[in-house]
C-alpha cells in the first residue's frame, strides 16, 4: 500500500506480500536490462579474463529489501537467464549457471538482517560483498566439481576479478539500499557531505 | 435467519458510495509537513451517476479515489460502498475492490501483463472466476473498448491512448458498479479524449455504472450530471455543471476556471446577445443560439488575413543557426523494424528565433530533436550548424551539444543525480569549470526557474513534484549556458497551474538576448504566444509553416492531423457550423469575441 | 547511436508453426528438461553419436534453417575452442596419464584430449537443446507451461504463483526500462558527457549514473504498481487463489513426444553404461 507500509510494523522476513513480488519483478527486469544493454552490465577490467560483472547486484538488493524468499526467486531468475543467454559453454550447464545463484539473495539477506542493528550502511556493504563473493565462490566451485577446470588454474585466474566485483557490489549496495530507505521514509533534504566551498553547487 | 434478511434489505437500500465525516492524513513521517489530505468530508454517490471531481494537485481529490477504492483507509469517519465498510483488514475489502474499478493517470503504471487479452483477463483471474466466465467478461470488455482486433498485440507496442483503452477494459472486465478515473486525460489529447468521454457516458447510460471522473480540464466535464470542486481537503462546491460554473469568481479564487465556451457565452450575453443562455456548457448550445438568431450572416463575410498585421518578413542576410537540407533518417536501420522517420526534410532556424515543431506522434518530431541536439546523425542530406557542415569529419558533435540544451519529454529521465544541486551542476562539472563558477551557475539557473537556491540545492531529486522536476531539468540545461534550448513536450502530464507557471518561464526565457528556442509539441495550445514561427510536421516532412496566426487559418487541416488547437480556435472551428464565415485564426478569447462581433455586425 | 531497442532481441521464438512450435509447452518443457539433465551426465563417444541422430530428427521436426542456428552459435564456438585448449593443457586426473608432452602443470595427453573432447561435445548438445527450446517456444507459452507444471508445488508451500507473477512483471518492465536507459543516455550526452572516454574509475561512475536512476525509477514504480494491482484484487494472503483464462491441452502428439523422449533417455543411459 502506498502509505501505510511505514506505519505497520515490519513484515516478517519469510512472508510474501504483493509489494515484495513487485520488487522482485522490477529487479528481475533490471537484471535483464543489465544483460541486454551493451556495456551496462559489466566493467571492462585490464586483465586476462576480461570483465567484472555487476549483474548479480539486483539479486543482492532484492534479498536485502524483500527478504529471503524473494532473494531465492531473484536468484533463480538470474540463473535461468544466465543459462539461456550464455555464450560461455560452461554456463550451459545448469549446475554452474543456476544452482549457485539461488544462494546470492539468501546470503545477502542473512548478512544484512544480522548486521542492520549495528549500522545500516555497514550491513549493506557487508551484505553486498558477501552476496558477490557467494556468487563467485559457488560458481567457481561448481566449475571445479563438474571437472571443467582444475582448482589450481581457475582460482588464481579469477581472484583479482572476484575481489574487484565484491568491492563494487559493496559500494553499489550501500548506495542503492540508502536510496531505497530515503524513498521509503520520504526524506526531502540531503545532508551536505563537504563544506560548501568544496562543492560544485 | 432474521439477521441475514435484515442485512440483505439493508444493503439494498444503500446501493451507493457513502462518506460520513471522513478525515484522512498521510503519514507524518519525513520532513513533509502537510495538512490533512481530506478533512471531514461527507458525500453520497448513487449508482449510475456521472460525477466529475475538479481541484488542484493537493486538493485531496486523488486521496478521495484511493479511499473509495479501499486502497487507503480513513482515520476517522466512515466510508461504505453498497453498505460494505471500508476499513483496514476488513473482510469486505476484496468485495469492495471488485465493485469499485480504478483507472489511473498513466497507463504504464497499471498495465501488468504482456498482451492485451492477458491484461484484460488479469482482474477476473484474480477474482478466481471459472474460465468460461472470464472468457465472457474479457470478450465483453474488449468489445466495449473496441479492442477485439488488438487482443493478441503486445502492450509495449501500443500507443498511449491505446494503452489507456486497455487499462479501462481491464477494469470493466471486473464488472464494477463504480468506475473511478484519476486524471485519465493528462497523457492523451484531442480526438482521443472526446472518444473516451463518449464511452464513459455510454457506460453510465447503458449499464447504470457510476462514473467518478477526476480531472484538471474544465472543458471535459460539461456533460456530467454532477460536479464536485475540491480545495484543501474540503468540498468547495457540489452541484450540476451549470450551478458550479455560475460561480466563476469563486472557482478562480482557488485557481480553477470555467470552460472557455462558458466564458465566451458569459461575455457575449453581457454584451447584449440576449439569445445566449447565461450558462453555456457546450459549443453546440452556442451554435443553436446562433442558428436561432437570424441576424447572423450566413455568407462568408471576411477575407481571412487582410486586415491583420501580416507576419514580419525577416531579413535573410545572417547565416541561419540550424540549416537542414534534404535530411533523411531511418530508425533501427538494417533491422526488420526499419522505419523512415525523416524524409527529404528541410528546415532553417535563425539565431534568436523561437520556433515550434508541431506534429502528432510518429510525425518525426522526436527524431528531429535528437538530430538538432547532435545525438544522431542524418542518414543522408546536409546539416549545417552556424554555417558549418556537421557531416565533415573535423566537426565535433560535442561542440554542437555544448551549444544546444534539450529539455526532454519526461523529466524523470532527465534528472539522474541524487540531489538537485548535483544534478544542476552536472553540465558545469563535465566542462570542468572552477567550483565557485559552478556554484554561481547553479544558483542563477535555479533562481531563473523560480526555485529558491538555498532550499533546493540539497533536496533529493526523488522527492520533487512533477512541476518541480521539470524546472530542475530546465535549470540543468540553463547551467550549460546554451545558445539554443529545445523543449520536447514540456507541458505533458502537468496540471493547469504547472502549465501556467512553465508557460511564464518559457516566455521569460524567450526575452533573453540571442537565445534560440525550439518548442516541440503535439498540440498548438500553448504555442501561439510562445513562438514566432510554427512548423507542422507530418510523416517526416514539414507540411505547413508560418506564424501562429497563419497556421491557425488552416484549422480544419490541423484537426485532420489530430493536432489539438488552442481552445479559442477550437471553439471558432465548432461555431463554423452556424457561422461559416467565422475565422479560426484567433489567438485568444478576446479575439474570438471580436471576430464574432464583426460577423454579427455585418448584418446589423 | 542511442538506439538501444535494436539490441533487444529478447526471446528468439521463431513462429513457423512446426510440430515442435505447436507442442503443448508443458510436454515440451518436460522433454527438454529430461534431455538437458540427462545429456549433462553422458560421457562416451557412441552415446553422443546416438544423440546426434536424435538431434538431427529433432531439427528436421523444428523446420528451422540450420544456418540460423549456426549463426547464433558463432560467438559460442570461439569460446569453445579456447576452453578446449585450456582443458587439454590443464588436464590433471588423479593418476598421471601417459604424457605426450609435459611441463610443470601443463601437459598434453591423449587421455586429456579425449576427456576434453567429450566435455565440449556435451556442452554443444546442451547448448543446442536449450536453444531449440527458446526457438520453438514463445515467452508467454514458456511461462504458462512452467506455471502449470510446477503448480502442484504450490500445495507444498512453495510460492510458485508468486514466481510466475515475478516473471510477468519483469517482462512488463523490460521495454519500459530500455526506453528509460535510452532517454538517460541521451540526456547525459546532451549535457556534455562522453561515454567512451576515461579511466576505470570514471567508467564506473558513468555506469553508476545510468544504473542508479534505473533502480530509483524501479523502486518508485513498485509503490505505484502495488496500488494498481491491489485495486484489481490481486492478493497474496492465505487462502487467496486466482484462475487462468489461458487453457493448455495435451494433444496426441504431445503424449507421443513424451513417450519418445523417455524411450530415448532409457536408450541413452543404457548405451552410456555399456560403452563406459
Amino acid at each position: 500500500m502506498s502509505n501505510d507500509s511505514i506505519e505497520t510494523p515490519r513484515i516478517r522476513p519469510w512472508t510474501l506480500t504483493t509489494e515484495r513480488i513487485i520488487i522482485a519483478g522490477v529487479l528481475a527486469a533490471i537484471t535483464i536490462i543489465l544483460g541486454i544493454v551493451p556495456n551496462l552490465g559489466f566493467i571492462p577490467l585490464p586483465n586476462a579474463v576480461g570483465n567484472a560483472t555487476i549483474e548479480h547486484i539486483p539479486t543482492i538488493v532484492s534479498g536485502i529489501v524483500a527478504g529471503p524468499i524473494i532473494g531465492i526467486i531473484s536468484g533463480l531468475i538470474f540463473g535461468v537467464l544466465a543459462f539461456f543467454r550464455a555464450t560461455d559453454p560452461f554456463f550451459k550447464d545448469p549446475t554452474v549457471s543456476i544452482v549457485p545463484r539461488l544462494f546470492i539473495g539468501l546470503v545477502s539477506w542473512a548478512v544484512f538482517a544480522g548486521l542492520v542493528r549495528i549500522n545500516r550502511d555497514l550491513a549493506a556493504a557487508v551484505a553486498g560483498f558477501a552476496g558477490a563473493a557467494t556468487n563467485t565462490i559457488l560458481v567457481v566451485s561448481a566449475l571445479i566439481i563438474r571437472g571443467y577446470f582444475p582448482a589450481a588454474v581457475i582460482i588464481p585466474t579469477v581472484i583479482v576479478q572476484a575481489i574487484f566485483e565484491a568491492v563494487i557490489a559493496a559500494i553499489l549496495t550501500v548506495i542503492l539500499v540508502r536510496i531505497f530507505y530515503v524513498l521509503e521514509e520520504r526524506v526531502v533534504h540531503a545532508p551536505d557531505k563537504k563544506p560548501r566551498e568544496q562543492l560544485p553547487y | 435467519m432474521l439477521l441475514t434478511r435484515s442485512l440483505v434489505s439493508n444493503s439494498r437500500i444503500n446501493i451507493m458510495i457513502e462518506l460520513q465525516n471522513v478525515t484522512f492524513n498521510y503519514s507524518a513521517q519525513g520532513e513533509r509537513n502537510v495538512a490533512p489530505a481530506l478533512q471531514d468530508i461527507s458525500l453520497r454517490i448513487p449508482e449510475g451517476q456521472t460525477v466529475a471531481i475538479i481541484g488542484h494537485n493537493g486538493s485531496g481529490k486523488s486521496t478521495l479515489t484511493k479511499l473509495i477504492s479501499a486502497i487507503v483507509f480513513p482515520q476517522s469517519g466512515s466510508i461504505t460502498i453498497d453498505g460494505l465498510r471500508v476499513e483496514a483488514g476488513g473482510k469486505d475489502l476484496w468485495s469492495i475492490r471488485e465493485r469499485v474499478g480504478v483507472v489511473f493517470q498513466n497507463p504504464d503504471d497499471q498495465l501488468i501483463a504482456g498482451t492485451v487479452i492477458d491484461e484484460v483477463a488479469f482482474g477476473p483471474e484474480n477474482l478466481g472466476l471459472p474460465r468460461s466466465e472470464i472468457a465472457e467478461r474479457v470478450h465483453e470488455a474488449m468489445a466495449t473498448m473496441d479492442l477485439l482486433d488488438a487482443a493478441q498485440l503486445s502492450l509495449s507496442e501500443l500507443s498511449v491512448s491505446m494503452k489507456q483503452r486497455v487499462a479501462i477494459a481491464g477494469v470493466l472486465a471486473m464488472r464494477p458498479r463504480y468506475l473511478v478515473l484519476d486524471e485519465p486525460t493528462t497523457m492523451i489529447s484531442g480526438q482521443t479524449v472526446r472518444q473516451l468521454l463518449a464511452t464513459l457516458h455510454r457506460l453510465a447510460r447503458e449499464r447504470g455504472m457510476a462514473i467518478i471522473y477526476i480531472t484538471h480540464f474544465m472543458q471535459e466535464i460539461a456533460d456530467f450530471e454532477r460536479v464536485i470542486a475540491m480545495d484543501g481537503g474540503h468540498v468547495l462546491m457540489d452541484g450540476s455543471p451549470a450551478t458550479v460554473f455560475a460561480r466563476a469568481d469563486e472557482l478562480r479564487a482557488v485557481g480553477l476556471d470555467v470552460p472557455v465556451v462558458t466564458q465566451l457565452g458569459h461575455d457575449l450575453s453581457q454584451q447584449g446577445w440576449t439569445q445566449i443562455p447565461p450558462i453555456v456548457l457546450s459549443s453546440e448550445q452556442l451554435v443553436a443560439a446562433f442558428q436561432s438568431d437570424q441576424t447572423t450572416s450566413a455568407e462568408p463575410g471576411l477575407d481571412a488575413l487582410s486586415n491583420l498585421p501580416s507576419s514580419e518578413i525577416h531579413s535573410e542576410d545572417s547565416t541561419p543557426l540550424f540549416d537542414l537540407r534534404a535530411i533523411s533518417y531511418i530508425h533501427r536501420n538494417n533491422t526488420p523494424f526499419a522505419q523512415e522517420a525523416l524524409h527529404d526534410f528541410t528546415l532553417s532556424v535563425r539565431t534568436g528565433e523561437a520556433v515550434a515543431l508541431v506534429g502528432a506522434t510518429g510525425s518525426g518530431k522526436s527524431t528531429l530533436i535528437d538530430l538538432l541536439a547532435g545525438l544522431i546523425k542524418p542518414a543522408s542530406g546536409r546539416f549545417y550548424f552556424g554555417g558549418e557542415n556537421t557531416g565533415v569529419n573535423t566537426f565535433k558533435m560535442t561542440r554542437l551539444r555544448a551549444c544546444v540544451g534539450v529539455v526532454f519529454q519526461s523529466p524523470e529521465s532527465q534528472i539522474f543525480e541524487e540531489t538537485v544541486g548535483k544534478d544542476v551542476s552536472f553540465g558545469p562539472r563535465q566542462q570542468k569549470l572552477p567550483l565557485h563558477e559552478s556554484r554561481r551557475l547553479v544558483q542563477s539557473s535555479l533562481e531563473a526557474v523560480g526555485l529558491p537556491y538555498e532550499d533546493f540545492r540539497s533536496r533529493y531529486t526523488y522527492a520533487l513534484s512533477g512541476g518541480q522536476k521539470r524546472r530542475v531539468a530546465i535549470a540543468g540545461v540553463l547551467a550549460l549556458e546554451p545558445k539554443v534550448i529545445i523543449f520536447d513536450e514540456p507541458m505533458a502530464g502537468l496540471d493547469p497551474r504547472g502549465r501556467a507557471e512553465l508557460f511564464a518561464l518559457i516566455r521569460a526565457l524567450r526575452q533573453r538576448e540571442g537565445l534560440t528556442i525550439c518548442y516541440a509539441s503535439s498540440s498548438l495550445k500553448e504555442v501561439s504566444e510562445l513562438v514566432d514561427t510554427v512548423h507542422i510536421l507530418d510523416k517526416g516532412r514539414i507540411v505547413l509553416s508560418g506564424t501562429p496566426r497563419e497556421i491557425l487559418t488552416h484549422a480544419q487541416q490541423l484537426a485532420e492531423l489530430d493536432i489539438a488547437l488552442p481552445e479559442a480556435s477550437q471553439l471558432a472551428l465548432s461555431l463554423r457550423h452556424a457561422i461559416p464565415s467565422l475565422r479560426t485564426d484567433v489567438l485568444d478569447l478576446a479575439e474570438l469575441e471580436t471576430a464574432l462581433l464583426k460577423v454579427h455586425s455585418v448584418t446589423l | 547511436m542511442f538506439e538501444l531497442s535494436r539490441y533487444v532481441t529478447f526471446g528468439q521464438y521463431v513462429n513457423n508453426d512446426s510440430i515442435l512450435a505447436r507442442m503443448d509447452p508443458r510436454a515440451k518443457l518436460v522433454c527438454a528438461i529430461l534431455l538437458i539433465v540427462l545429456v549433462s551426465f553422458l560421457n562416451t563417444f557412441p552415446v553422443f553419436f546416438l544423440c546426434l541422430i536424435f538431434c538431427t530428427i529433432l531439427h528436421l521436426a523444428s523446420r528451422i534453417s540450420i544456418g540460423y542456428i549456426l549463426r547464433s552459435l558463432k560467438p559460442f564456438f570461439l569460446f569453445l575452442i579456447i576452453a578446449f585448449i585450456f582443458e587439454v593443457l590443464f588436464y590433471a586426473p588423479a593418476r598421471a596419464p601417459h604424457w605426450i608432452w609435459h611441463w610443470w602443470f601443463l601437459g598434453l595427453s591423449w587421455a586429456g584430449i579425449t576427456a576434453s573432447l567429450l566435455t565440449m561435445i556435451r556442452v554443444i548438445f546442451l547448448y543446442y537443446l536449450a536453444t531449440m527450446l527458446t526457438f520453438t517456444t514463445s515467452l508467454v507459452d514458456l511461462t504458462d507451461g512452467l506455471e502449470s507444471l510446477v503448480s502442484p508445488l504450490q500445495k507444498l508451500g512453495i510460492p510458485v504463483n508468486a514466481l510466475v507473477m515475478v516473471l510477468v512483471i519483469a517482462l512488463k518492465f523490460v521495454p519500459i526500462f530500455v526506453n528509460e536507459v535510452e532517454r538517460l543516455m541521451k540526456a547525459q550526452a546532451a549535457r556534455g558527457l562522453h561515454f567512451d572516454q576515461g579511466n576505470l574509475l570514471q567508467r564506473i561512475s558513468k555506469m553508476a549514473l545510468l544504473l542508479i536512476p534505473l533502480f530509483v525509477s524501479g523502486f518508485q514504480k513498485v509503490k505505484v504498481l502495488n496500488v494498481a494491482m491491489e485495486a484489481r484484487c490481486y492478493g497474496s494472503h492465505r487462502g487467496w487463489h486466482r484462475t487462468k483464462l489461458r487453457a493448455l491441452h495435451y494433444k496426441r502428439f504431445d503424449l507421443f513426444a513424451l513417450a519418445l523422449t523417455i524411450v530415448v533417455c532409457i536408450l541413452l543411459i543404457t548405451v552410456n553404461i555399456l560403452t563406459a
